[in-house]
């Protein structure tokens, strides 16, 4: 959370964070292209192995003021392979809430357990109590065949009470009501600590 | 009106998010032993960066690398002639990523919060 007195706003932080292609700038993309233009920043893009790093800031106007500060959130995605820890850990820093983008096809458990792991290192080694952190789960790719069961991944992921959507973000089914629910989860808790 | 420091205190790249997060208009010089830099930040946007010869975004990709050294950050008054424009976010990430594939001697990237 960053407090900019000079704009009267509200900068929160959202990080969209999986294993590699588990379809986390695809959300973005989508996102990004269905948001006003006067309502969003550029969306920049850095390339590396096998996907982009993306982020932009869009202001919210329908969720009214946070303390007569209007909220604008920045979307960030991570890296997703294994050996980009220190962009990862770059990137939650200063982070109020993460999206973990699931990839349900069968065979990607393994990636999906290891990047939740290291998504609750990375926040506890940053001093967030994980069982508050707002952390929405999008269980994604549910139109392809050979998914795993919605059951079975939350089980394997073992998100305990944390809130679950189905998506498909290279179809748009789900991604805005991941969004939705992550900026309410964020604000409900910057409005309990503030 | 100038703020004087050390990285010390406050790391290069938490000061420069600092003064692009607030969408101002500055000048930072910088001194690491013999080694001298500067940034030109007008309206938020980095728009020039030199640091020990190199310009551009290779000046900040430097810059964030320093463990130390101290600075002077001055108001600008009237935009410089730019040779680059990019927010600070994206160039600490592509600092960070270059550390993640090469560990391209930019070994202590500043892992101060990235601004919300």
């Amino acid at each position: 959370m960053f407090i900019n007195w000079a704009l009267g706003e509200l900068n929160l932080k959202i990080v969209y964070y999986g294993a590699a292609l588990s379809g986390k700038t695809t959300n973005l993309q989508y996102i990004h292209a269905r948001t006003p233009p006067h309502l969003r920043g550029r969306l920049i893009s850095l390339k590396t192995q096998q996907e982009r790093t993306l982020l932009f800031d869009f202001l919210q106007l329908e969720m009214g003021k946070v303390n007569n500060l209007k909220p604008k959130f920045k979307l960030y995605t991570v890296p997703g392979q294994v050996y980009y820890a220190a962009s990862r850990r770059l990137i939650l820093q200063g982070t109020d809430g993460v999206v973990f983008v699931a990839d349900s096809q069968a065979g990607r458990m393994a990636e999906n357990q290891e990047s939740w792991y290291t998504m609750e290192q990375h926040l506890i080694e940053l001093g967030h109590d994980i069982r508050t952190f707002p952390i929405i789960v999008q269980l994604n790719k549910r139109d392809l065949p050979h998914v795993v069961s919605t059951a079975e991944l939350r089980h394997q992921l073992d998100v305990q009470q944390r809130p679950c959507f189905e998506a498909s973000a290279l179809r748009g089914n789900g991604v805005f009501d991941t969004l939705k629910a992550i900026m309410n989860s964020v604000v409900s808790q910057v409005r309990r600590t503030i | 009106m100038y703020v004087h420091g050390s990285f010390a205190m406050l790391s290069p790249a938490t000061l420069l998010q600092a003064f692009c997060q607030e969408e101002r208009s500055v000048y930072m010089a910088a001194r690491l032993g013999p080694a001298s830099a500067a940034v030109w930040i007008w309206e938020g946007l980095i728009v020039a960066a030199t640091c020990e010869g190199i310009d551009g975004p290779e000046a900040v990709y430097r810059i964030v690398s320093w463990g130390g050294g101290l600075f002077t950050v001055a108001p600008l008054y009237a935009s410089p002639p730019p040779t680059m424009a990019a927010t600070c976010e994206e160039l600490l990430l592509e600092a960070a990523r270059r550390r993640d594939e090469f560990g391209s001697g930019i070994d202590d990237i500043s892992m101060n919060a990235m601004p919300a």
